[in-house]
């Protein structure tokens, strides 16, 4: 075997390219460090040369820096993210409170999958910008109308998503239950309910993230705060430095909140086969 | 037994067939796939509602499942979210079993089944085979008055078929239970049964009863004594006719 290796290379792209192959980790993390500097390089590039006219498309990466630390001096940047989390979790928290039960009742019972399907399967595909005009007649323009389409935007998603968690929970785990004498109810309670938790939970996890996709959508409507206004106020003035730091706090917070599902994921489920 | 498909055809996947199991006896069925094996064990288990017929236990006739006829199914069917102490005081905890007495008599049966030290563990952490004999401990503990099993060992590779087949006779000889043992492995259904029924082909109906008339307590070295191999030959001729009348009837393969 030794004489071959001689001409080896260190490193060869092509084993790295094998489809469902694992990669060694540090290749792993060489490459997504790489992707990640590049992409800033990419923007430092574009912005310092100038090659981006007019200057005022693309403010540089010192420009967004800077005015991120003034904003976050100010209190400008902590006023608008809290005014923006605030109408997302409440939001969301309200779609899961009712989603999450309703889904587990349509999931796991015929009989509920034909009451509610239709209605379901109807709202969710219209869009969720077209019920504003609604919601500010019912609701009026302060924040419950925002909180209401947060919650419009994920609550009709989630449902269909629980069930269709409670539907795959396997019938031999239904039926096993059955045959150590558990009754319907207890079939229920102690069963069903706990096989759909860790795939409820990946899905809170993720229609969370979907909520800050509505965000615009939630506060372009008399909103006097939060970051979807922060944003559209600076284009107003051309202030992308302004745009680029509420994109990034946006980003940032998403990936704080996907973070914060997978620790509470395996705190709370250590048993769930997702967690390795 | 006759069930409707979501089209509408009518197809009886057991016909006329009566089984008579007495008390602490070990049977197996045995059939071509397809015969209605595993729905038989799942109209004893109260799971599925025969059109005509019906089930008794001790004359008793059987209306839905229930504690008395414990099953062991194919499929990995632990709950996740209990370790293995707690699934085997699943049926125990529902029975209303005091927690000291439920707590020692799950721990005997995970010490018979050689996993003590694995007793706070949760299923994911468990081979196939632990998760099976598991399923096995948490029947068994129910104390069932029959207990069925649908190929409890089929998605298990070939040695450690052979390990569960040797431990689930030794728990019955240690546990006497009326066991009906539903399998397509004519070796595991003659080393494991006192009686192997074979099934035709759908309609499924009782072909033939086999006595296994080997003693006990047997190990691996009666499959291959001459009265093993001798049933083994009948067995495997009968399931052969049967398999090929259930090809030639759907046209398939």
């Amino acid at each position: 075997m030794a004489e071959s290796n001689t001409l080896r290379p260190i490193y060869r792209l092509g084993d790295d390219l094998r489809p469902h192959e694992p990669i060694p980790r540090s290749h792993y993390l060489i490459i997504a460090a790489a992707s990640t500097l590049s992409l800033l390089a990419l923007w430092a590039g574009l912005s310092y040369t100038g090659i981006v006219q007019p200057t005022y498309f693309l403010p540089t990466p010192g420009q967004v820096l800077a005015t991120a630390s003034r904003m976050l001096l100010d209190g400008t940047l902590a006023v608008n993210a809290w005014a923006s989390i605030f109408v997302i979790v409440t939001g969301w928290a309200v779609a899961t409170v009712m989603a999450v039960p309703l889904g587990i009742l349509m999931g796991s019972f015929k009989f509920f999958e034909a009451l509610f399907e239709p209605v379901v399967n109807f709202v969710r595909y219209l869009p969720v910008s077209a019920m504003i005009p609604l919601l500010i007649l019912y609701i009026g323009l302060g924040v419950e109308e925002k909180v209401a389409v947060i919650f419009i935007g994920t609550f009709f998603q989630l449902i269909l998503l629980v069930a269709d968690v409670a539907a795959h929970v396997p019938k031999d785990l239904l039926d096993s239950a059955y045959t150590l004498g558990a009754s319907r109810r207890r079939v229920v309670t102690r069963v069903l309910i706990p096989a759909t938790l860790p795939g409820v939970m990946d899905n809170l996890r993720i229609t969370i993230g979907w909520a800050w996709t509505y965000l615009i959508v939630a506060e372009l409507v008399a909103a006097d705060k939060g970051l979807g206004i922060m944003i559209l106020e600076s284009q107003r003035g051309l202030r992308t430095d302004r745009i680029f730091v509420g994109l990034v706090t946006i980003g940032l917070l998403g990936f704080c909140s996907d973070y914060i599902f997978k620790m509470v994921h395996r705190v709370a489920l250590p048993w769930s086969p997702r967690i390795r | 037994m006759r069930f409707r498909t979501r089209r509408g055809i009518e197809v009886v996947a057991v016909a006329d067939l009566s089984l008579d199991v007495a008390d602490r006896e070990f049977i197996s069925i045995v059939g071509p796939s397809g015969c209605g094996k595993s729905t038989l064990l799942r109209v004893v288990a109260g799971l599925v509602r025969p059109t005509t017929g019906d089930v008794r236990l001790d004359g008793r006739r059987v209306e839905g499942p229930g504690a008395d006829r414990g099953m062991v199914f194919q499929s990995y069917t632990l709950f996740p979210w209990l370790t293995v102490q707690g699934n085997v005081e699943f049926g125990l905890r529902i029975k209303g079993m005091a927690a000291t007495e439920r707590t020692r008599l799950a721990q005997d049966y995970i010490e018979m089944i050689g996993l003590r030290d694995f007793a706070n563990h949760y299923p994911k952490e468990l081979s196939g085979g632990m998760m099976q004999r598991v399923a096995i401990a948490r029947a068994l503990a129910n104390d069932p008055e029959v207990l069925l099993m649908d190929e409890p060992f089929g998605a298990l590779d070939a040695q450690t078929r052979i390990i569960m087949q040797e431990l689930l006779v030794n728990l019955w000889q240690r546990t006497p239970k009326t066991i009906v043992f539903v399998t397509h492995d004519i070796d595991e259904a003659l080393f494991l049964s006192d009686r192997v029924y074979i099934m035709t082909a759908r309609p499924g109906q009782i072909k033939q009863v086999l006595n296994v008339a080997l003693p006990r307590p047997r190990s691996l070295e009666v499959t291959t004594s001459p009265v093993f191999v001798d049933l083994k030959r009948t067995v495997l001729s009968s399931i052969r006719e049967e398999s090929l009348k259930a090809i030639s009837l759907t046209g398939t393969e």
